[in-house]
């Protein structure tokens, strides 16, 4: 059972000291955020929602009646998702303002405490940018970003401007056993974690589509935003853009971030990032979308190895076809959304008591919740920007290394590819005209 | 070879191969039909060589899929000069030979930026290639990613002189230019100025913005210029705070203290990251003391805590006591990031000697920047004549109590005011969870039960409630009782209950029935379903399961009008939501088996949910679960013709017929709720039949159907 009240001195564990992955010059430290609440204990937080899609309405739907919260305002380039946004908050007896660009939302309700980003991928970074920089807490859905520059920047807006912003990694939040898989690691119940495995499944694909005018509802200007300019294509919008890299990272970012988030949590990597990353892969023979169908990439920390297993043959873990897998010299442990099992070299189950010396991490019940906790009392939420943003790293390392070709060597504390130019462009994608970061 | 040539080539190639096949399958009646062997086609006369640069273009332009699958995973294997060649693909008329194209010309670009010798040659390659190909963002792209100073040649070049590419271009620039030596920017730089003083409107912004990201200092007298005079002021000032060189530093001031505007505030603070200690101190104590808001002054306390000295101690500590939250906040922030023991000293004797106000608030401080400080501080403090401070004091020792504190703990929570009561028991409660985790469970178990007795608030009474429940001792019962009338609480009691019965199952079946029918008949009876929440769900469902194991026949899931009872087929490939496979299309037979997904043979299962949900969890059950759907199909009989609705919850997409008609479809990307959508329908009497297709993506894969009469209530079936 489970101390309902979030320790303090949890979350300063967990932050380290000094600066946290931005480089040597950075200045801004990460210890605590500037305290800037206009929240009272009492108050309701006042929410506005960038993106009405899949995720932003499952946010939505579970919020409309929570008793912290008032939802303000929704933004969608799609008029019939701002439409079913609005009546589905009048079936509720609540009332919306709907608009397409987040700016505007922002500029018409400054009451607005705080801001859902749950848009495609490549919106992320200035949704949340504009956001903390017009004084908001942000919960913003992963990948936490498209590139790692992005991510880097978000960080930096972050602590400069003293926001609360949580990555959308729910299984931190949600599901208390990934807290305890990751405890029983970090306990030596397995003894020194050697490697760690996430495995899913392949990448779709997709026969052609013709590109084709887009539907008088869907604003596809506003929709591309800072992604290059490309025809509209029905497998895009709504729901496929996770598949084309203008404006994801295939299931690599879209899955991959929360496996890895686990495995960092386990492997007590939260703030650092692989040292070398590479990559093999298969691509589909045709195929509409960028991704290959199966991948294995294997990232080295030097002391621990993790792997990326995407549709291979690996003997992962019985009757399951993805999860993150922690293998110890004594033991191993899995978990995924289903639950977790524990054993030790000889198959039988381990110690998974835990005692008052034990190492105990950060834990909350819900992922909203624990956001909205942190956005009245200033404390670093479950998955704060920083731990966010490292787990978005490893994601887009290996899609660097598998559109290069080759191994690559990284810094993780510096944040870049030492004596490699060509890797080092990689981490960005600058943004087309007139949208800048 | 130019691109004409190719289309020439792969053309003749096509109808020679074409013309094989028609020899081969048109049927002459005094002769067999010869099947196709694509081996023998690569190996015989016609073969394809992908041996030459010339031989991979050929390949990938090949109508066989097979081939330019061939082709692409063997183009890494040549250098530079075969760019030039495979480049003319992009603008083919088949979008799957551009596509094979693409994938070829990264493999070929990412070998070639392996060396600065390479990478050289490859964007002369590159360059070459962008003048004879239309679609040429794709090598400006792979341009940019050689990063060489001929790359950042040729895209200006190509910026100034080829408008459809003018964004591409600039962006491949911006990527190149913000991590390249300054030196090497040199003449981009010259280029970039001179076409600044002339571009107008969308293009002089763009070209603003690149000036940002690229930073040079150069282009901050320029960008200064535009601030005052130009029409692009605010990019300006975000770029010139994207530079950072300080000589922006009171033109960007003065355009904040004019327009009060974030982004300057923001351009401003990027700057100042780059003065010197004092200098920077300097602004940051002007900016806190203009009265710009709080919002720059909560900034300017974060900037003073990155170069603070012991002199700036006492202005931060006073802070602490500003009547503005967000500002004592920010205080409280950066005193616990001052990094140094010189200053959690002071700190201490700040709190020694402090107000009452302050003296909180620096107890917190010393706390968040090392524990064990904050631990004696507070404990120095249990006694202070300040009630706020002793309350200060508590909380923080709650934080990780430890056992020698339990008396302090217990005495506190008996008396004093009801805030600190609370307090005090909180950290009584933290040590009887401890108690219990270490297996101390008579203790454990005394404690919380004086825990119920004293405590003033759900919130400790719950916590306590968890506790008894993780014991499940018959001795809490009569606390159960004495609590009946806590409506607020009677889910945690249930879940207390229950675990009590489920522990006299052997010793004492009869209490532990009269138990579970008492949880039901007077706590969750007449709760419905789609009111219910998770916490309660899972109540529910104990419930169910301890009630049935002694023999108890219910099925709360039915009482609600759930579905239960299923049959489900699959997985089938996903293809598209409309795809029809034969469960849908063919009349029902139990018996049949169908062509799944990864070539599997797939039939009808059984399931029966004892979820009080009633969610199907396909997930669990089918293999593989990605990109996928599958069938359930259900029978249930009502007595006389019916009219209802059909509540339907999934994940993802849901296609629903009634008897074969069509009430529901949305092809959707989802997590499921209860009563997701909801359908009217008719049923006959007698038997009718729910059939369900389920679309699934990752993740989840699961759905549950509820049937209502047309006033909402459950409607009632059998199967």
């Amino acid at each position: 059972m489970r101390n309902e009240v979030i320790s303090r001195r949890r979350f300063l564990g967990l932050t380290g000291a000094g600066a946290i992955g931005l480089g040597a010059t950075a200045l801004i430290k990460a210890k605590e955020t500037h305290a800037v609440s206009h929240v009272g204990a009492n108050d309701k937080i006042h929410l506005g929602f960038v993106g009405l899609g899949g995720m932003g309405r499952s946010h939505m739907d579970r919020l409309v009646n929570h008793k912290d919260v008032v939802i303000v305002a929704g933004t969608d380039p799609d008029a019939q998702r701002r439409r079913a946004a609005k009546n589905f908050a009048a079936s509720q007896g609540k009332e919306i303002s709907t608009y397409i660009d987040y700016r505007e939302m922002l500029e018409s309700h400054p009451e607005i405490d705080a801001v859902f980003v749950a848009t495609p991928d490549h919106w992320h970074a200035l949704a949340s940018i504009d956001s903390i920089r017009a004084g908001k807490d942000v919960y913003c859905e992963k990948p936490l970003a498209l590139t790692i520059d992005e991510g880097k920047k978000m960080v930096a807006a972050a602590r400069r401007f003293g926001r609360i912003v949580q990555m959308g990694t729910q299984q931190r939040g949600d599901q208390g056993h990934f807290c305890h898989a990751c405890e029983l690691v970090r306990n030596g119940r397995i003894g020194e974690l050697e490697r760690v495995v996430c495995y899913f499944g392949a990448n779709p694909h997709h026969g052609f589509v013709a590109n084709e005018e887009p539907p008088p509802y869907l604003d596809w200007e506003y929709y591309l935003g800072p992604a290059p300019f490309r025809p509209y294509n029905r497998l895009i919008h709504p729901y496929n853009f996770r598949f084309f890299r203008d404006f994801s990272g295939g299931l690599l970012t879209d899955w991959g971030v929360h496996l890895f988030d686990i495995a960092q949590w386990g492997a007590a990597k939260d703030f650092t990032s692989p040292k070398r990353i590479e990559a093999e892969y298969k691509m589909y023979r045709d195929n509409m979308y960028d991704f290959p169908a199966t991948s294995l990439i294997h990232y080295d920390y030097g002391d621990v190895k993790l792997e990326w297993h995407q549709g291979t043959d690996i003997q992962f873990e019985a009757g399951q076809d993805y999860g993150t897998k922690f293998y110890g010299t004594e033991g191993e442990v899995f978990v995924n959304r289903g639950g977790y099992t524990a054993r030790n070299k000889l198959g039988n189950p381990i110690n998974e008591v835990l005692g008052v010396n034990d190492e105990r991490l950060y834990h909350t019940n819900s992922h909203h919740q624990n956001f909205f906790d942190s956005v009245r009392n200033r404390t670093l939420p479950i998955c704060d920007i920083a731990t966010g943003h490292r787990a978005t790293a490893i994601s887009h390392l290996g899609n660097i290394a598998t559109w290069l070709g080759r191994p690559v060597d990284y810094d993780p504390v510096n944040e870049f590819f030492p004596g490699n130019t060509a890797a080092n462009m990689m981490m960005t994608k600058p943004y087309r005209a007139p949208w800048h970061m | 070879m130019h691109m004409k040539q190719y289309k020439i080539r792969a053309f003749f190639v096509t109808m020679l191969t074409v013309a094989l096949v028609f020899v081969l399958t048109v049927p002459v009646k005094a002769q067999e039909i010869e099947v196709i062997d694509f081996d023998a086609m690569l190996s015989g006369p016609l073969r394809i060589s992908i041996d030459s640069k010339y031989g991979l273009a050929d390949a990938l332009a090949s109508p066989l899929a097979e081939i330019r699958e061939m082709a692409y995973n063997k183009a890494g294997d040549f250098g530079p000069d075969a760019i030039t060649v495979v480049a003319p693909l992009l603008d083919n008329d088949n979008p799957e030979v551009v596509r094979a194209a693409k994938i070829a010309l990264e493999k070929i670009a990412g070998a070639a930026t392996e060396t600065a010798e390479t990478r050289t040659e490859a964007s002369r390659a590159l360059a070459y290639a962008t003048t004879i190909v239309d679609n040429r963002n794709e090598l400006l792209r792979l341009l940019a990613n050689t990063g060489t100073h001929e790359a950042l040649e040729i895209l200006w070049r190509i910026s100034q002189t080829r408008e459809d590419s003018y964004d591409a271009a600039l962006m491949a620039i911006e990527n190149i230019a913000a991590r390249s030596e300054p030196g090497v920017l040199m003449g981009l730089s010259l280029g970039m100025i001179s076409s600044f003083r002339t571009e107008q409107g969308p293009k002089r912004i763009a070209m603003i913005n690149a000036m940002g990201t690229i930073g040079l200092d150069d282009f901050v007298p320029h960008l200064i210029w535009e601030v005052q005079n130009g029409p692009a002021k605010e990019r300006a000032i975000e770029a010139l705070g994207n530079i950072g060189h300080t000589a922006a530093l009171d033109v960007v001031r003065a355009y904040y203290v004019e327009h009060l505007d974030n982004i300057a505030l923001e351009a401003m603070l990027k700057i100042a990251e780059g003065l010197d200690a004092e200098s920077a101190r300097e602004f940051y104590n002007s900016l806190l003391a203009s009265d710009k808001g709080t919002h720059a002054r909560v900034a300017a306390i974060s900037g003073i805590s990155n170069v603070a000295t012991v002199e700036t101690l006492p202005m931060l500590i006073a802070l602490l006591g500003d009547e503005n939250i967000d500002i004592r906040g920010a205080a409280h922030c950066a005193l616990v990031n001052l990094e140094g023991d010189q200053y959690t000293t002071r700190l201490v004797i700040a709190a020694l000697q402090a107000e009452a106000d302050n003296k909180s608030a620096l107890l917190n401080v010393l706390y968040a920047r090392d524990a064990e400080t904050g631990r004696v501080a507070a404990e120095a403090a249990l006694n202070d004549e300040s009630p706020s401070v002793r309350i200060t004091a508590l909380t923080l020792l709650g934080e990780e109590p430890s056992v020698e504190h339990e008396q302090t703990f217990l005495d506190a929570s008996r008396r004093g005011t009801p805030e600190s009561r609370k307090i005090a028991l909180q950290g009584y409660l933290s040590l009887a969870e401890r108690e219990l985790a270490d297996n101390n469970t008579a203790k454990a178990l005394t404690m919380f039960h004086r825990s119920l007795s004293l405590a003033l608030e759900d919130e400790e009474r719950i916590r306590a409630l968890n506790g008894l429940t993780e014991i499940g001792s018959p001795d809490t019962l009569n606390y159960l009782e004495g609590m009946q009338h806590r409506q607020t609480i009677h889910m945690p009691m249930a879940r207390c209950a229950i675990a009590i019965a489920k522990n006299l199952h052997e010793s004492d079946p009869v209490l532990a029935r009269e138990i579970y029918e008492h949880i039901y008949e007077v706590g969750l009876k007449d709760r419905a379903v789609e009111d219910m929440s998770e916490e309660e769900r899972q109540i529910f469902n104990s419930l169910q399961k301890g009630m049935r194991s002694l023999g108890i026949e219910v099925n709360f899931a039915q009482n609600a009008g759930i579905i239960t009872n299923w049959q489900f087929i699959g997985p089938f490939p996903l293809d598209s939501f409309e795809k029809a496979y034969p469960p849908e299309i063919e009349t029902f037979d139990e018996n049949a088996s169908y062509a799944g997904a990864n070539d599997q043979q797939v039939a009808w299962h059984r399931i029966q949910m004892d979820d009080v949900f009633g969610v199907v969890e396909l997930h669990k059950v089918l293999s593989p679960n990605q990109n996928v759907k599958a069938y359930a199909r259900a029978v249930v009989r009502v007595e006389d013709d019916t009219q209802c609705y059909v509540k339907i919850g999934s994940d993802d997409g849901i296609k629903a017929w009634v008897n074969r008609q069509l009430v529901h479809e949305n092809d959707v990307q989802r997590g499921l709720t209860l009563d997701q959508d909801v359908k009217p329908a008719i049923l006959k009497a007698g038997e009718n039949e729910i059939l369900l297709k389920i679309t699934q993506a990752a993740g989840e894969w699961q759905y549950v159907v509820r049937l209502t009469d047309r006033q909402n209530a459950p409607l009632t079936f059998n199967y």
